[in-house]
């Protein structure tokens, strides 16, 4: 019987979902909306005391926010904003209320390596677009193929805008050079015209010191002479790199127009503009080849502005920072959606934890629309009907907790400074033995600390109808073995669509940014070196901690995190915790200096009480690991629509979301694509960049 | 249990569209199908490779620039007339010129676009039959026009819209799906406070299905959605979103709107199934 069949149906669908990140939680606040009128009974199964997978926070010790990394929202997410905007709207009955919880901010930077091995930080300004993300469809600022036109042509003139020429004057006359060492100060000046980085016209300028030298056209065959112009030539490379290394803007702005004109030429030669398929054509490509097979210059292709792009991805292959990989389909698709389709500001960056932001909202409309919460629920096994092996036909739990006696419900959250807010820890005191188990330090979203107070087995029919499958793709080999043993999609699912631990680090500081020699305002910057590529300005959010006194600043740093085989080993956390708190250590004494100059002394050793409280964590669990986008692997997702167990659907950022990348707003639309799944709503084409190319 | 087990509906598709006309949603897609509504563009395709070299041209000519300034410089430095000072100048006025290559450059880029969206038509896709003008601004808001090759009950539906006020109607149906009478669900705004449009209706005239909508002079700007439903199936079969302008009430006291699916004249203002 299909779901809504039935029109006199006595009782609601009643939905289980397991999982509790962006992608389940979006499912539940599309499938209990009020337009259903109850229709679907939600039940909402999480691992351990807390909403938000690897979007999860807590408040810890001085109600600092703890991270699970570092999460920007981006002025494209439009189905993540659209959703939130609507929750806070109902939360608050005041539609502008998310806008006190979303920060624009539109200044990134990349970083480029320099000829002494240094760092040099790039900045630019985006500016603000039309519009807000979320704003309804069909809105003027709403994108489509021709708005990335003009957007391009907008990116472009700004690029253009930073384009200067710096020629400096030199004493030179207008007579011919007289000797070597003029004509090579000279050189010196027309190199400047060699910051196209094209070879040819320093070879040109080399044969012109050919008739500078007194030789004849007729000796320029000559070995000797050859050699000759050979090593001018060389030195007139040598001319072009002192310059560049000198003042890197233009060859950074040359690089960013050379990586468009490539890209444009990949649309060429690559037949995407009619290819069916779309970007999906290039899938089996990494991006950067792809960029190299059209004509991209190697020193473009490792350019702070690439290197961002894939390091925001965290797309190293077993989390290798000497393996970058990702898909070219999904990178060019997720370049034009950055780049060009952007409302209000380039980057969102929460004013809060992102729990407190976003799931706690969530928690609390979800709540008062019938949602039923079941923390401290485990999934260990989804068992498949025996007799046709195309639904679920059991889900199998373990209880890690029991609430004390008298206690029907478990209030999650903690109060600071008046907002609710997830806590770090569970509320151990209303916990059945929690004064015990803190004691233990169990641990309840660790994959190695499996101690539980009991099991239950939810069947079809009886507990559920429908599943949402909302956990991350990390922890799916754990729970779903009969559906990788029995169906190849899952097996060549969880094979090929790879995940990567990450590590991340929150220092807070006594000096602020300017007085740490920051001075270019707050910034999202990327491309920088490991073991932390990523660093983001967080001060802002210091005002909702309960620090006193306020540290000046708050910086928060990520990267990815070299893999290793897994290990049914219960040191694994503790020792890779190690590992990532021996990183922050060495990352703050050898590379941050680089950013922060006035963050030490003149031997390079940190000032003393700069750093007044540091937090790291290394995202190893199965469920934590950040999902990839490599080459080729588009086509073993699993989309949420398919039907080949009728009634279960997925959702994560994992699934074939339309837009197949870790982000935010994958999950979103994975979450409402589930959600679509069952309940027809919403309509497909309400899913924004669902259908795109 | 398992013949009454609860299961998924079965969903239209499973895959994304990928081509380039759908854009990024439903308000692009009616753009682009409005396109391939116009008249086919004479040779589609030998204009989108024409285009397409002439944007590769004139991407590459941005390079050429530098180079020939290169190449310019280093004869007059073999000439013995260059200048430090000349060299500045001349940079200068090529920032300029390259500036404005590249603007041409990304202009041809533009117009590829619009004709590889346009040129859809031109690689053998369907095409929908040609889609009225839109309504005059400030007018009352017209029904969608089904697809005649679907015509089921949907293909009669009447739409009766009763209002002072400007008003966007768009109507997003399953005709497939409509076995008899329809229910309409009230249409609620995201926003709580703005209250709900409870004057909806849909009633059965002869064979005929006729969405109601009743709005309040009092009714405050912005959308309101709802869900249209089976009453055989009680499964869904479409919404309803109205979007109160902002704008000042129309001069007449009141208007009553009323168009059919069916009629040549009805105007769309949705997209259709």
């Amino acid at each position: 019987m299909p779901a809504g069949r039935s029109s006199r149906r006595a009782r609601p669908i009643r939905v289980a979902i397991v999982g509790g990140g962006c992608a389940a939680v979006s499912t539940a606040f599309e499938l209990t909306r009020p337009e259903h009128e109850g229709r679907y009974e939600v039940t909402l199964y999480q691992l351990g005391w807390r909403l938000g997978g690897k979007g999860a926070s807590g408040r810890g010790a001085h109600g600092r926010i703890e991270e699970h990394g570092l999460h920007v929202w981006m002025g494209w997410y439009e189905n993540a904003f659209r959703l939130m905007r609507e929750c806070y709207t109902e939360l608050t009955g005041d539609a502008d209320a998310w806008q006190r919880a979303f920060l624009p901010t539109s200044r990134i930077g990349v970083t480029d390596r320099t000829a002494d091995g240094s760092w040099s930080p790039w900045i630019r300004d985006f500016p603000p677009a039309p519009g807000l993300p979320g704003d309804p469809i069909g809105a003027p600022a709403r994108a489509d193929v021709r708005d990335y036109a003009r957007r391009t042509i907008a990116l472009l003139r700004s690029l253009l805008d930073g384009l200067r020429f710096r020629v400096e004057p030199r004493a030179t006359t207008g007579s011919a050079p007289t000797s070597s060492a003029a004509a090579l100060a000279i050189l010196d000046g027309l190199v400047a015209y060699g910051e196209t980085a094209t070879l040819a016209a320093v070879s040109q300028a080399a044969l012109s010191l050919e008739v500078l030298l007194g030789r004849s056209g007729e000796r320029s065959t000559d070995p000797s002479l050859l050699r000759f112009v050979e090593a001018l030539a060389a030195h007139t490379r040598r001319l072009l790199q002192t310059r560049l290394d000198r003042d890197p803007e233009q060859q950074r702005i040359w690089h960013i127009a050379e990586l468009a004109l490539a890209t444009l030429r990949g649309y060429v030669t690559s037949g995407l503009l009619s290819n069916p398929r779309g970007f999906d054509a290039i899938d089996d490509l990494d991006c950067r080849e792809w960029l190299r097979r059209n004509g991209a210059s190697e020193a473009a292709l490792d350019c702070g502005y690439l290197r961002g792009l894939y390091d925001l991805g965290f797309a190293y292959e077993n989390g290798d920072p000497a393996r970058p990989s990702v898909s070219a389909a999904q990178a060019v698709r997720g370049f034009l959606r950055a780049f060009f389709t952007y409302r209000g500001a380039f980057f969102w960056k929460m004013r809060g934890g992102m729990g407190d932001v976003v799931f706690a909202p969530f928690y609390e409309v979800l709540r008062r629309r019938g949602v039923r919460f079941r923390f401290f629920h485990r999934l260990t096994k989804v068992g498949i009907g025996r007799r046709d092996g195309a639904h679920v036909s059991s889900l199998d739990f373990d209880v890690q907790a029991a609430l004390r006696a008298g206690r029907r419900t478990y209030d999650p959250f903690v109060a600071v400074r008046g907002l609710p807010c997830w806590p770090s820890e569970p509320r151990w005191e209303q916990l059945k033995d929690g004064t015990r188990w803190r004691r233990e330090r169990r641990d309840f979203e660790c994959h190695w600390d499996q101690r539980r107070e009991g099991r239950i087995q939810l069947r079809v029919g009886r507990d559920f109808d429908l599943v949402v499958l909302g956990i991350g793709l990390g922890a799916v080999p754990f729970t779903c073995r009969e559906l990788i043993a029995t169906d190849a999609r899952w097996a060549a699912m969880v094979e090929h669509v790879k995940t990567v631990p990450t590590q991340a680090l929150q220092l807070w500081l006594r000096p602020s940014m300017p007085a740490l020699g920051w001075t270019a305002g707050p910034i999202t910057l990327s491309g920088f070196v490991e073991p932390f590529d990523t660093w983001a300005d967080m001060s802002h959010v210091l005002a909702l901690e309960d620090r006193t006194p306020e540290p000046g600043s708050l910086a928060y740093f990520c990267s990815v995190l070299p893999d290793e085989a897994h290990r049914e080993d219960s040191s694994v956390p503790r020792r890779r915790h190690a590992e990532v708190g021996e990183n922050a250590a060495r990352f703050v004494a050898r590379d941050l200096p680089v950013l922060w100059p006035d963050a030490v002394d003149a031997r390079g050793r940190w000032r003393r009480g700069t750093v007044v409280d540091r937090y790291w964590r290394a995202n190893v669990n199965p469920s934590d690991r950040y999902t990839l986008s490599l080459p080729g692997t588009a086509r073993h997702r699993i989309s949420p629509l398919d039907r080949t167990y009728d009634n279960l659907t997925l959702c994560g950022d994992w699934t074939d979301s339309g837009f197949n990348s870790g982000c935010v707003e994958a999950a979103v639309m994975s979450g409402r694509l589930a959600a679509h799944a069952i309940a027809e709503r919403p309509a497909l084409d309400e899913i924004v960049g669902y259908d795109h190319p | 249990m398992s013949t009454k087990r609860i299961r998924r509906p079965t969903p239209a598709r499973t895959a994304p569209r990928r081509d380039w006309a759908p854009g990024l949603g439903a308000a692009s897609r009616t753009a682009a199908r409005e396109e391939a509504d116009a008249p086919p563009p004479g040779g589609a395709r030998e204009r989108i490779e024409a285009t397409v070299s002439k944007s590769v041209e004139l991407g590459y000519k941005v390079i050429d620039e530098y180079l020939q300034q290169g190449q310019h410089a280093a004869q007059r430095l073999n000439a013995g007339t260059l200048t430090a000072e000349a060299v500045a100048t001349e940079a200068q006025d090529l920032g300029t010129r390259v500036a404005r290559y590249a603007s041409d450059f990304f202009g041809a880029w533009m117009e590829l676009l619009e004709l590889a969206a346009a040129g859809r038509v031109a690689q053998g896709e369907p095409r929908a039959p040609a889609a009225p003008p839109p309504p005059p601004s400030g007018s009352a808001p017209a029904p969608p026009a089904a697809h005649p090759a679907r015509a089921t009950h949907a293909s009669r539906l009447q739409v009766e819209l009763a209002t002072s006020r400007p008003v966007r109607l768009r109507l997003d149906l399953h005709a497939d799906r409509i076995r008899g009478a329809m229910r309409a669900h009230a249409l609620r705004s995201a926003d709580p406070s703005r209250g709900q449009l409870q004057d909806v209706a849909c009633v059965l005239e002869g064979d005929a299905p006729v969405l109601r909508v009743e709005i309040s002079a009092k009714q405050r700007p912005g959308s309101y959605e709802g869900l249209l439903v089976d009453e055989t199936t009680n499964r869904p079969v479409g919404s309803v979103r109205v979007t109160l302008e902002e704008t000042r009430p129309q001069p007449r006291a009141s208007s009553k709107a009323r168009a059919s699916s069916a009629s040549p004249s009805s105007k769309p203002s949705s997209k259709r199934r």
